[in-house]
């Protein structure tokens, strides 16, 4: 569905639940609804306030309602912050700035006695 | 006459990893260059989906970041050679450096371990805890506004953070021509949602009973 599509969607299915009462909304007012309506139906997807009670991976409807929004990043140190460190080897990593949810994650360190080389496939 | 050139500061990057072009002009001062991609790799292949764009340049001297993008398809061995030009993305090539090998895979030398979330409040009372401390086996993470710390073992350094997220939509727009991020079959429940909330602001009900005009039964 295309974004003009959504539009009218919005429009026809508004007018045909609430007739001549409903108000005619400007194209921002309609982004406006249509983002809080994608945000809330990301946040009933993820856990399980819908009606089928599932929630992310808990069946194949809900892998694919949620996997166009699925991103995976492999994060080094930063270099930029540097104060406010919980211990004296603690590392910081910058979230990309669309984060919102975590859902899996490891990490790799370095230590004096056992390390082994690892290849990370992507 | 304008000379073009810049230098990397990676010949080699794996899939989630940057390389950092600076670029450096004589007498171009301050304007617009423009790049391509000649290597084998396509825009999928990077963060931003791009496989050209624009470089400002300010006082003759401009940067351009390039991020793999962490895929799950194996190929190992792609190009990328940024070619500098003028005017435009179709513009006269006036400078092509060397390759950038972009592997499928990054080599590590250290070991795997598993990420516990951790607390502000709690951490205190586990970071020396013998058995929900770090140690060989596992790291803490504490979440902040927009970066995480991960603490190891004393005895230890963190070398990469690796994880999965759900990311935020794309705000939609009309006047942008940008549609959903979500797959097309969520597209009529997310504007039954729009037209339930618009309804909720309409009558000033929380709880209003609202039956979408399509079969809501794929819920």
């Amino acid at each position: 569905m295309t974004i003009s599509e959504a539009h009218r969607a919005f429009r026809f299915g508004l007018d045909k639940m609430d007739g001549l009462n409903a108000p005619n909304f400007l194209p921002e007012e309609i982004d406006l609804l249509l983002n809080q309506a994608q945000e809330r139906f990301i946040k009933q997807r993820y856990d399980n306030t819908n009606i089928k009670r599932t929630g992310f991976e808990q069946d194949e409807k809900r892998t694919e309602d949620l996997k166009e929004i699925l991103e995976s990043k492999i994060l080094s140190p930063s270099t930029t912050i540097s104060s406010g460190r919980t211990a004296i080897n603690s590392a910081f990593f910058t979230l990309p700035s669309d984060n919102w949810f975590i859902i899996w994650e490891k990490a790799y360190i370095n230590c004096a006695t056992c390390n082994t080389t690892f290849t990370i496939s992507t | 006459m304008p000379t073009y050139t810049y230098t990397k500061d990676k010949s080699v990057i794996g899939e989630g990893e940057t390389v950092t072009y600076s670029v450096v002009t004589t007498d171009f001062g301050t304007g617009t260059l423009y790049w391509t991609n000649s290597g084998t790799t396509v825009a999928a292949d990077f963060s931003d989906n791009l496989n050209s764009g624009s470089i400002a340049i300010t006082n003759n001297t401009g940067t351009l970041t390039r991020t793999a993008a962490v895929d799950l398809f194996s190929d190992t061995g792609e190009t990328l050679i940024v070619q500098l030009r003028t005017v435009s993305t179709s513009g006269t090539i006036v400078f092509e450096g060397s390759t950038v090998i972009v592997n499928d895979y990054i080599t590590i030398n250290g070991i795997e371990v598993e990420v516990r979330p951790a607390t502000h409040m709690q951490l205190e009372l586990i970071k020396n805890d013998p058995f929900k401390g770090p140690d060989k086996t596992k790291v803490l993470r504490l979440l902040y506004k927009n970066y995480v710390e991960i603490i190891p073992a004393s005895d230890c350094t963190v070398l990469k953070y690796v994880y999965r997220y759900i990311r935020t939509p794309t705000p939609v727009s009309l006047s942008g021509n940008v549609t959903f991020s979500l797959s097309q079959h969520t597209h009529q429940e997310i504007v039954d949602e729009a037209i339930k909330i618009a309804l909720e602001g309409i009558e000033g009900k929380r709880n209003q009973t609202f039956t979408p005009i399509i079969d809501n039964q794929k819920e």
